[in-house]
C-alpha cells in the first residue's frame, strides 16, 4: 500500500477506505458528534492522505498516520465552530443510524450493555477535547500508547496525563450510572 | 461480575467505549474520487496561488512593502522638515530672512532701535 500511496495510484484510496475508513469515521464521529461533518472529514482526510501519499515517510504506520490527519481536520472544525455556531456536543443515543452497536463478549448480563455504552459515549462527550480525542484513540480504536503520540504529535507523557485526567472524570461521571444500574 | 476494575486498574465498562463504532458512508470512495477530480479541473491560477511556496512569496513581498513603505515616509518626512525650515528663514521667522546672521558679531543696535526721550 506505501507504494500505491506514493505512487499517487488509485488503488491505495481504495485500500485506504477499506482498511481505515471504519477508525476514521469512528474518530470523526466521536470527536465531531454530527454524521455529515464527520463524512465530511473522513472525505477530506481522505484527499489529503491520497495527494500527500509521495511525501510519506512510513514512519509510524499508515493508520496512525490517517488518523492523524483526521485528527487535525477534526480539531480544525471544532475550533471553527467556537466561532460559527454553538457547540454541538451532547449524548448520541446508541440508536443513532451512523453508530453500530458491537457488544463486547464476556459481559456481566446484569448490566445492559447498550444503557452503559450510553451513558459512556456521553460521558466521553463532556471531557475536553485533548481527552476525548485520548479516550477515543486508546479504547475506542484500541491505539498502542505510541501510536498515540505519533496520532497526536505529543510527547507519552502528555498522552498518559491525558487518559488519566480523563478516566477521572469518566469514573465520576459513571460511578452514579454505575450505582443506579446495580442497586 | 464484569463491571469491576481488571488488573490494568482500569475499569470494566471502559471496555465498552469500544462498543460503539461508525461506518464510513457506502460512497466513500466515489465521492473522493469526484472531490480529486474537481480539485483537478480546477482554475490553474487558484491551485497556483494556494502553493505554499507562493504564500511564502506573497508574505515576504508583503514584508519588504512595508518596510518600503515606511522608509520612503520617513525620508519624505525628513525632507518636509528641511524644506519648511528654509521657507521659515525666508520668511524671517528666526530674524535671519535667509542669512547667517552672528548675532553677537552684529555690534551694537542701532540707535534707531534705542528708546527715544523726549
Amino acid at each position: 500500500m506505501i507504494a500505491a500511496l506514493r505512487g499517487k495510484d488509485m488503488a491505495a484510496l481504495e485500500q485506504l477506505v477499506e482498511q481505515f475508513g471504519e477508525p476514521m469515521a469512528t474518530l470523526a464521529r466521536s470527536m465531531l458528534r454530527d454524521a455529515t461533518e464527520a463524512q465530511d472529514v473522513v472525505e477530506e482526510a481522505l484527499v489529503k492522505a491520497y495527494e500527500a501519499g509521495p511525501g510519506f515517510r512510513g514512519e509510524r504506520g499508515v493508520r496512525t498516520w490517517v488518523l492523524r490527519i483526521t485528527a487535525n481536520l477534526c480539531r480544525d472544525r471544532l475550533r471553527r465552530r467556537r466561532f460559527t455556531a454553538a457547540s454541538l456536543d451532547g449524548p448520541v443515543p446508541v440508536d443513532d443510524p451512523g453508530l453500530r452497536f458491537d457488544p463486547v463478549a464476556d459481559w456481566d448480563e446484569a448490566l445492559d450493555q447498550r444503557v452503559l455504552a450510553a451513558r459512556l459515549d456521553g460521558a466521553i462527550a463532556r471531557l475536553p477535547l485533548d481527552q476525548r480525542e485520548a479516550v477515543v484513540l486508546r479504547h475506542r480504536l484500541g491505539m498502542s500508547y505510541e501510536d498515540m503520540c505519533g496520532a497526536l504529535g505529543v510527547p507519552l507523557g502528555t498522552v498518559k496525563s491525558r487518559l488519566a485526567r480523563a478516566l477521572t472524570s469518566l469514573r465520576r461521571d459513571m460511578g452514579r450510572g454505575m450505582k443506579e444500574q446495580t442497586s | 461480575m464484569k463491571n469491576r476494575d481488571d488488573e490494568t486498574g482500569e475499569p470494566r465498562w471502559l471496555e465498552l467505549a469500544a462498543a460503539l463504532r461508525a461506518d464510513p458512508a457506502p460512497d466513500t470512495l466515489a465521492r473522493v474520487r469526484a472531490r480529486l477530480a474537481a480539485r483537478a479541473t480546477g482554475p490553474t491560477w487558484v491551485r497556483w496561488l494556494a502553493r505554499p511556496i507562493t504564500l511564502a512569496v506573497s508574505a515576504a513581498l508583503l514584508v519588504v512593502s512595508a518596510f518600503a513603505g515606511t522608509a520612503l515616509l520617513t525620508a519624505g518626512a525628513a525632507g518636509a522638515d528641511e524644506s519648511s525650515s528654509v521657507v521659515s528663514a525666508v520668511l524671517g521667522d528666526d530674524d535671519s530672512y535667509g542669512l547667517s546672521v552672528d548675532r553677537d558679531a552684529a555690534g551694537p543696535a542701532s540707535p534707531d532701535s534705542e528708546d527715544v526721550s523726549l
